[in-house]
């Protein structure tokens, strides 16, 4: 990697937080994290520019559905990663349309998020 | 007894009442905790049911009493699939816990095997560094030792060098100093020559008395001239003397490179020994650094493994708040229930089965509805309780697989192909659920 990369982390279990963060510190990656939509909306309408986001889909106050939508509108091309357990197509199809660039199943191998990661960053 | 309605269903709902008491008791027949927890829940529920059902049988119902009856009798048979779909929603939990922590188990055990292994290999590279450089040091002694020799012999022969150009400068000196005597050589010389003339000269005038100084006259010129030739030789020995002991004198200091005859072998020896090690150390590092490399490689694919499989920490937390909310919702549902019985409150707002479908809409996972569609169907196929089908996930350690936990939250048939869920995944299908078996990484 020529350059760290930031990815903001969003989701309601620590237990998540701790396990994704560490994967991604492990291979090199800075990361951001925020317990739920609201939160990282602060943060991005703070000024932070992550190079991507990964967010879980449901959570309390503003769930990943919504951030996405809300977060699409602020960063137009940074990749968005929905990473939930959710299994119902059509919020799936939502996120989708919203503007996320991948839908993953918890769990997720940390092997498997980082090659993932690879085929959305450029310059990874 | 009041032959009202409520009076006839009365003995039936007695022997649901009963026959709660007894599913409880089956379910819990000494499989573990979650049958425990089964036959607990029965119990209090029976027990909450039966006397106020006795109550009403002896002192009669209310005329509304027909639908309560009916009711009742309905949620009662309808707690039989309710135990079931939590039971295998516990399960499911259960199996998701138990396949991660063994896998978890499995993969902090290959870390320890891995960390171990590069442990060993370290203290292999020390042991092999220390005999290396003992060797190196050893040599490195040799090496001093042989290099003091020559630094003392050089100096030694320094040491003579120099006395030997004193000695050049002191004997350059003194044939400087016999160039000074050799013109008075000459001039002694051509003196003698002129007197041998004179006397030749005044021997002629003498006539006949003069023959034998004329001899003598001829002999001393003959003399003088072989001095003044032996003074030119010298002068010219001397001469070339001098120019020799100037060149020899002007050239640069040099020093004789002689060093001791078997000083410089050894040293040749121990170079070879040190580039034969050194031959031997490049190859052995290059293995070493490659086989570190392939050690911390499997040590961080499962310690990144080990991360992902701490995700089932999130996805048993969504379960249990989900149980969580469906006992919560079951306990009201009965609360009003046993308030209905007693006259104190109208019918529950819906029906057990209502509420049932609910649990139904909160699932976020496809295990969720994978579990409540097992329990609902053996509960139609067969009238068992689905103890046999408890568990979706690996419940013996050796079944346990990295990729377990993967396998359990998609029920077997994602991960696994559609062996044993097929029948569940059809069941999704003809009940027309979208939440499908799609794929577990998308990208759009």
């Amino acid at each position: 990697m020529t350059q760290t990369k930031t990815v903001l982390l969003v989701d309601d279990s620590a237990t998540m937080l701790l396990s994704v963060k560490t994967t991604l510190e492990m291979s090199g990656y800075r990361v951001a994290v925020a317990s739920d939509g609201e939160a990282a909306m602060t943060q991005l309408k703070g000024g932070m520019k992550p190079d991507l986001i990964i967010t879980d889909i449901n959570m309390p106050k503003m769930d990943g559905l919504a951030l996405i939508a809300e977060a699409r509108k602020l960063l137009r091309f940074t990749p968005i990663l929905a990473l939930t357990t959710e299994s119902q197509a059509s919020k799936r199809e939502e996120a989708k349309k919203s503007g996320a660039t991948g839908w993953l199943v918890k769990p997720v191998g940390g092997s498997a998020l980082l090659d993932v990661i690879k085929r959305v960053l450029p310059g990874v | 007894m009041d032959p009202r309605p409520m009076g006839r269903h009365g003995p039936r709902l007695a022997g649901v009442t009963l026959a709660l008491a007894l599913l409880a008791l089956g379910a819990g027949s000494g499989i573990g905790w979650p049958h425990a927890a089964m036959l607990l829940a029965g119990l209090v529920i029976g027990l909450m049911l039966h006397p106020a059902l006795l109550r009403r049988l002896r002192r009669g119902a209310p005329s509304e009493g027909v639908d309560a009856a009916e009711r009742v009798t309905r949620d009662v048979r309808m707690l039989r699939k309710a135990f079931g779909v939590l039971q295998e929603q516990v399960s499911t939990t259960i199996g998701t816990s138990e396949a991660a922590v063994l896998a978890m188990t499995e993969r902090i055990a290959r870390v320890h095997q891995g960390s171990h292994g590069l442990h060993q290999t370290m203290l292999e590279a020390v042991a092999h560094a220390n005999h290396v450089s003992g060797s190196s040091l050893a040599q490195s002694d040799l090496h001093a030792q042989a290099l003091a020799a020559v630094a003392e012999h050089l100096e030694r022969e320094r040491h003579r060098h120099d006395g030997f150009r004193q000695a050049l400068a002191e004997i350059s000196r003194a044939v400087q100093d016999l160039q000074s005597v050799n013109p008075r050589t000459q001039e002694i010389a051509h003196q003698a020559h002129l007197l041998a003339n004179r006397a030749a000269i005044e021997a002629a005038g003498a006539g006949p008395e003069g023959a034998g100084f004329k001899g003598v006259a001829a002999e001393a010129h003959r003399l003088s001239a072989q001095a003044a030739e032996a003074a030119r030789r010298v002068s010219d020995g001397i001469d070339q003397a001098a120019r020799s002991l100037e060149r020899e004198m002007k050239r640069p200091e040099r020093v004789a490179w002689v060093a001791p005859s078997a000083t410089l072998p050894e040293i040749a020896r121990h170079m070879r020994d040190m580039h034969a090690t050194l031959g031997t150390l490049v190859p052995y590092l290059q293995d070493l650094s490659g086989r570190m490399a392939v050690g911390m490689d499997e040590v961080n694919r499962d310690i990144l493994a080990a991360l992902g499989e701490m995700q089932f920490q999130d996805i048993n937390r969504q379960l249990l708040e989900q149980l969580h909310r469906a006992l919560g919702g079951l306990s009201e549902h009965f609360t009003q229930l046993y308030a209905l019985i007693e006259g104190r409150a109208p019918p529950p707002p819906v029906l057990l089965e209502e509420l049932m479908d609910r649990w139904q809409d909160s699932y976020v996972m496809l295990s969720q509805h994978l579990a409540h569609s097992r329990a609902a169907t053996a509960l139609y196929t067969d009238g068992q309780l689905p103890a046999a089908t408890l568990a979706a996930a690996p419940r013996k350690p050796e079944a346990a697989s990295p990729g377990a936990v993967a396998g359990v939250m998609a029920a077997g048939a994602a991960a696994a192909g559609a062996g044993a869920a097929g029948d569940d995944e059809a069941a999704l299908t003809q009940g027309g659920d979208e939440h499908a078996v799609g794929p577990r990484i998308e990208l759009f």
